[in-house]
């Protein structure tokens, strides 16, 4: 039978590949789903800490599954701002110039010019 | 379970007049802004009444959910006082959008229950409700909108939320409950998910207060969004933040070990110089004011870091944690509104350059010139304005409790007051030089028609005139009477 430990393991292999998406993808729909990994490896958290741990705590339980529809609404709001700035046709790439970059660019300009 | 409604009257309040400004909008036309916004100001106006005669009733709402304190009273009149700002920013900048007033009353009741909630469900719901409408607020200028940061913004919040769903699912592992009055026994059992809940919990910190590795958070979105978009961040966004992260640290002990503590100072200590010194490179107003707030909202950080975990503080600076919060929400929003104002009356467009923008200043608008250098030069800290009391009180226990590892961080507050007394004084320096030839000032809106624009601009100069003289009074009064922190807590 699996033990708490089991499925510790499991939720800690499924965030470290939400995090792992996160990093390493850059466009908007797949960071989402990649944070999606994260929401499901808090569940699982929620979920085996209440059933082995303290399964005689019936209120937060049900406090769990109020923290599940406010995932949901997360989504929700992630796929509305998605579908607003695809109506808009614009690129959905977070890819960008880091604005300090700039900073950078005119000291090196500065020593050039010297 | 009993809930006693009386004492949290100040929300229901707020919260009725929410539904009834959505009902005027569903079942009304709505061409009647101006009542709009005028009874959106008396609901707040009678909201900080009412807070003020019930502030000696106190005790817990309902079991296990809220709880009415003496630092809840003064949240609730701190976010309040920002949503009265926020309103008065929206009479200033003539928002033909009615929606959005709905938008700010519902997010100051949120904000105020926030402060309420002894339960880390509402904490987080409330907080969520404050994320989710500032979703909302850059798409207002829809057209002007910067899609990456906006994108960037969202899905970075999005992922925050997710890890403090996830840092929560720990702290329910470790206490089995959700209420935040619970202390965390057995350490030693579960000394791995306390270090792990520890390091997401600064992934999230880090994240929502925009600091170094993410500090394309809140300040590209500022650029773009401009006004109202920097005010309602600055003033309600963060600060909330601040307020959850407080809760959490406090409650459950999370920075017990002194080298955490030390490792977040040195981390808070280089973004509050990376910051500040990226504010001298811009050229937007409003990411400028962006920078500056975050490097603000960190210095009142250390500050609390330094009274809970180093234990360096005594009981009154405690107090002082809470009033320099109290002065950067003034003069934050003091400062913003009196730049728009400077902006619709003086500027033809938009700014461009503000150092340009701003020149000639003081003698194209003589009553605006005098608050706003007040303002100013509170921001900066100098002898005789609120924010130095809180400055250099800081930095003399920071350089009176000893050690290399206080004094390197002292060394850094101090290069850092100079280096916003060099940003702050260049536009002190600029507003008070000449004007520029090429600078295109709206040679039509003389100074005397000021008055004649009508309430909304009496209100919004009234606004800044109170928050200029209120950071001078505090400042003098600070200097004269050295308890005057105790006594000014007392009042809450």
């Amino acid at each position: 039978m699996l033990s708490l430990k089991n499925y510790l393991y499991i939720s800690t292999i499924i965030f470290c590949l939400g995090i792992f998406g996160i990093l390493f993808r850059k466009k908007f729909l797949y960071k989402l789903i990649s944070s999606s990994l994260i929401a499901l490896s808090a569940i699982i958290n929620f979920i085996s800490f209440s059933y082995f741990l303290y399964p005689e705590k019936v209120f937060e339980l049900t406090l769990i599954i109020f923290i599940i529809g406010l995932i949901i609404m997360q989504f929700a709001i992630g796929f509305f701002v998605y579908s607003l700035v695809k109506k808009e046709g614009k690129e959905i790439d977070l890819k960008r110039r880091d604005p300090f970059l700039e900073l950078n660019l005119k000291i090196a300009n500065f020593f050039r010019r010297k | 379970m009993s809930i006693d409604f009386s004492l949290i009257i100040p929300e229901l309040l707020i919260l009725s007049s929410f539904l009834f400004v959505l009902l005027l909008l569903i079942f009304n036309n709505v061409t009647k802004l101006k009542w709009l916004s005028y009874f959106c100001i008396l609901a707040v106006i009678a909201t900080i009444t009412l807070t003020f005669v019930f502030k000696d009733r106190m005790g817990i709402v309902s079991d296990n959910f809220l709880e009415v304190s003496k630092i809840s009273n003064f949240f609730r009149y701190l976010f309040l006082f920002s949503g009265a700002s926020l309103l008065i920013s929206l009479i200033v900048s003539k928002v033909e959008k009615p929606g959005i007033y709905v938008l700010i009353l519902i997010s100051i009741f949120s904000a105020m229950s926030l402060e309420l909630s002894s339960n880390l469900l509402s904490l987080l719901v409330f907080l969520e409700i404050v994320t989710v409408l500032s979703y909302f607020i850059p798409t207002l200028k829809f057209e002007k909108i910067d899609w990456l940061a906006y994108l960037r913004y969202v899905i970075f919040g999005i992922i925050s939320t997710f890890l403090i769903i996830y840092l929560f699912s720990f702290i329910y592992g470790m206490t089995g409950s959700f209420s935040l009055n619970v202390e965390i026994t057995n350490i030693e059992s579960v000394s791995l998910l306390f270090i792990i809940a520890i390091i997401i919990l600064m992934a999230i910190m880090i994240i929502r207060l925009s600091l170094f590795p993410f500090h394309y958070w809140f300040p590209p979105l500022a650029k773009e969004g401009g006004f109202l978009t920097t005010l309602f961040f600055s003033i309600l966004v963060m600060p909330a933040n601040l307020l959850v992260f407080k809760e959490i640290l406090e409650k459950y002990n999370f920075l017990d070990f002194k080298f955490t503590v030390y490792i977040v100072l040195f981390f808070l200590c280089l973004t509050i110089l990376f910051f500040n010194i990226g504010a001298i490179y811009q050229k937007n107003i409003w990411k400028f004011l962006a920078f500056s707030n975050v490097a603000n909202i960190c210095l009142i950080l250390v500050g609390f870091l330094y009274y809970q975990y180093l234990r360096i503080y005594n009981m009154s600076v405690y107090n002082m944690f809470f009033i320099s919060l109290l002065i950067y929400m003034i003069s934050t929003s003091g400062l913003m509104i009196g730049l728009e104002i400077y902006r619709i009356f003086k500027l033809k467009n938009n700014w461009g350059n503000f150092l340009e923008d701003i020149k000639g200043g003081a003698r194209a608008t003589p009553i605006l010139t005098l608050p706003l250098f007040v303002l100013l030069i509170s921001q900066i800290g100098i002898p005789g304005t609120a924010n130095f009391l809180f400055k250099y009180s800081l930095i003399k226990t920071i350089i009176g409790a000893g050690g290399y590892i206080n004094l390197t961080v002292s060394i850094f507050l101090i290069i850092n007051y100079l280096i916003i007394f060099y940003y702050y004084g260049r536009i002190i320096f600029n507003m008070f030089s000449g004007i520029k030839k090429d600078i295109t000032v709206n040679s039509e809106n003389k100074e005397i028609d000021i008055l004649k624009k009508g309430l909304r601009l009496t209100i919004s100069l009234a606004f800044i005139i109170i928050c200029s003289a209120i950071l001078l009074i505090l400042g003098i009064y600070g200097i004269i009477n050295t308890k005057f922190y105790e006594i000014l807590m007392n009042l809450f």
